[in-house]
């Protein structure tokens, strides 16, 4: 049988340690992926799920307050619903007393 | 008479390869074969657990917790890995035409590696609660240091092969030795990211982390080392036995390169619809689905291979559990692209699809091309011939039967009508268990085929590491031929000698 030229002990050393190495530097990578570009920094789904919702919320609330600010079309004004108590108290509406009716429940009813 | 004598100092090289490495390579399946009889009978637990759930409820350690871990840990690390490892030192010896020089250490660490095993087992089913009791991680239950024992000890039984292929004789490369030095890499990458992202970085506080690592190992674990096993001893013994070289070369490298390129991006389709990024959720959705083309490259090659000599297939034990593994690729592949399909992950995500799919592809192909492997290499380095044909039948058909229950019944039948029942809004879960009942006696029917399967199996290679196997120089066929016993003369070895040795003494 021919001599094997590739079977030396230098060899057989050689890939034992390159196979160690290739061994151990799965870990290594790892270790470097786990330390040095994963962050640490730890992100709660609760929260950045309730961040958008605060963010949608106050735009919701801005919108509902631009549909209710002061506005002139012709000769109606729109005003805003703090405005409104106040003028409907000097005018004296918000004393005016319901109608009489026979519906249960009201004053008159018997 | 010139020609001969290559022929001559081959076989010598070859008896010498087989004598260097009778004991490491018989310890590795002889211990493979109980810890398989081990994991079928905690399989049974915990499957009758589904469907009586007073069986064994005597003792906590027989808690489902405890034994479907225990079940699906011995099935991996007792008997996949030690099978897989006394097939790739025993091939890639005699593919590189080299000796063991150091069967002592492997036999050794293969000793260790049983010891670990043993003793994560018991960790887990004592339920403990200190730095040895179970971790609950799939496929990945043992305690963090029986881990890294594992991986530590598989440095000592894989190194020798690496070294083997690297000071190999003659120049050509075979696609099995393609197949196992990708398995010898990718076991080492897939254990040490395995159990430092799901056992040591994130084993505190990051929950769904966990289940993403997991899923991503157990797929790569599965694909990227069981798979290239199995493909390797197929690619060996089907050509072997069959007497005519592989169909297509070019195709068994395609498929290779198939494997290699979509394997690794499986497994996240677990993971559909939970808060990881989607892209890695479809990617491995798709990539599982495309698993479909490097297995049928093997099935073709096998089974063309293979059919070019029928009558090889109908006699040789080892070539008949090869081509049956073939078909449990192929099923395996196809059962996993189609619960992986996103439509059907509605179904399948959280229901018995996903465990019946990893026992279809453990027990159902790379189970059946280990025996394969087995029939063909313990009578080559025990220099005896298996004890009884009728076993071997009964154990290949008992393990059909057993898988085809698995695959068909359990898994799509079983795992479709679960997952359909637990997407019924108005269904209470009792209506999923109870669903699942009929399915559940399935798998516990199909542990017991494979358990009697296995029991036979263990005595006849128990016998032969013994050395107690026939003496002849023909092999133990399935076939009974008219005109003589399916086992050939007996005693002509015998014969032999004494005709020899009378040669000689005149």
């Amino acid at each position: 049988m021919e001599t094997n030229l590739r079977d030396t002990p230098l060899r057989r050393f050689n890939t034992f340690w390159w196979g160690l190495a290739l061994f151990v530097v799965f870990g290594i990578i790892c270790f470097i992926i786990k330390n040095f570009i994963q962050s640490d920094e730890m992100y709660s789904v609760d929260d950045e799920r309730g961040k958008e919702r605060i963010v949608k919320r106050e735009q919701v609330e801005a919108a509902q307050a631009a549909l209710l600010d002061y506005k002139k079309e012709g000769n109606e004004v729109q005003l805003p619903p703090s405005a409104l108590f106040s003028a409907a108290s000097e005018l004296k509406i918000l004393e005016t007393q319901p109608a009489d009716s026979g519906v249960p429940h009201n004053k008159e009813f018997k | 008479m010139a020609t001969k004598i290559p022929n001559i100092e081959d076989a010598q090289l070859r008896a010498d390869i087989d004598r260097s490495l009778r004991h490491p390579v018989m310890f590795f399946f002889a211990s493979g074969a109980a810890w398989l009889a081990v994991s079928l009978v905690l399989g049974i637990i915990a499957s009758a657990k589904t469907h009586s759930p007073d069986f064994l409820s005597c003792c906590a350690c027989f808690n489902v917790g405890r034994t479907m871990p225990a079940h699906m840990s011995t099935l991996i690390y007792g008997w996949g890995a030690q099978a897989a490892f006394g097939v790739i030192i025993w091939l890639m010896s005699r593919l590189s035409r080299q000796e063991c020089k150091k069967s002592g250490i492997i036999l050794a660490a293969g000793h260790f590696w049983n010891l670990m095993v043993a003793i994560g087992t018991l960790c887990v089913l004592v339920g403990s609660n200190n730095f040895m009791s179970g971790t609950g991680i799939v496929w990945m239950a043992f305690p963090k240091p029986i881990m890294i024992a594992l991986a530590a000890t598989y440095f000592l039984i894989g190194i020798w092969a690496v070294i083997a292929f690297r000071v190999r004789r003659g120049g050509h490369i075979y696609i099995s030795q393609w197949y196992l030095l990708a398995a010898l890499f990718w076991f080492p990458w897939i254990m040490i990211s395995g159990i430092l992202f799901s056992q040591i970085y994130l084993g505190d506080g990051h929950p769904l982390m966990v289940t993403a690592s997991t899923a991503w190992f157990r797929s790569a674990l599965m694909f990227l080392f069981f798979t290239p096993v199995a493909a390797a001893s197929a690619y060996y013994i089907a050509p072997k036995v069959s007497g005519r070289p592989v169909y297509s070369y070019s195709l068994a490298i395609f498929g290779f390169w198939a494997l290699a390129i979509v394997g690794p991006w499986a497994g996240m389709q677990r993971m559909m619809g939970t808060p990881i990024p989607s892209f890695m959720q479809f990617l491995s959705a798709g990539a599982a689905v495309l698993m479909i083309i490097p297995a049928i490259a093997l099935f073709v090659n096998i089974i063309k291979t293979a059919n070019s000599n029928k009558d090889a297939m109908s006699y040789s034990p080892s070539l008949r559990f090869t081509v049956a593994g073939a078909y449990g690729m192929l099923t395996f592949t196809v059962l996993g692209a189609l619960i992986s399909l996103p439509g059907a992950l509605q179904y399948t995500q959280f229901s018995t699809a996903q465990y019946g799919l990893e026992l279809t592809g453990l027990l159902g192909f790379f189970s059946m091309c280990m025996f394969g492997a087995i029939y063909f290499i313990v009578p080559r380095i025990t220099n005896r011939e298996w004890i009884s044909a009728s076993m071997i039948s009964q154990h290949f058909w008992l393990t059909v039967y057993g898988v085809t229950f698995i695959a068909l019944f359990y898994t799509l039948l079983g795992g479709f009508m679960h997952g359909y029942t637990l997407e019924q809004v108005g269904e209470p879960t009792e209506a999923a268990v109870g669903r699942l009942y009929p399915y559940a006696i399935g798998l516990t029917t199909g542990f017991v085929f494979l358990l009697i399967a296995t029991f036979m199996f263990c005595c006849h290679l128990l016998l032969m590491w013994l050395r107690l196997g026939r003496r002849s120089s023909h092999p133990t066929l399935l076939a009974r031929h008219a005109h003589a016993s399916p086992h050939g003369p007996e005693g002509d070895l015998d014969k032999l000698e004494s005709l020899d040795s009378n040669a000689s003494a005149n």
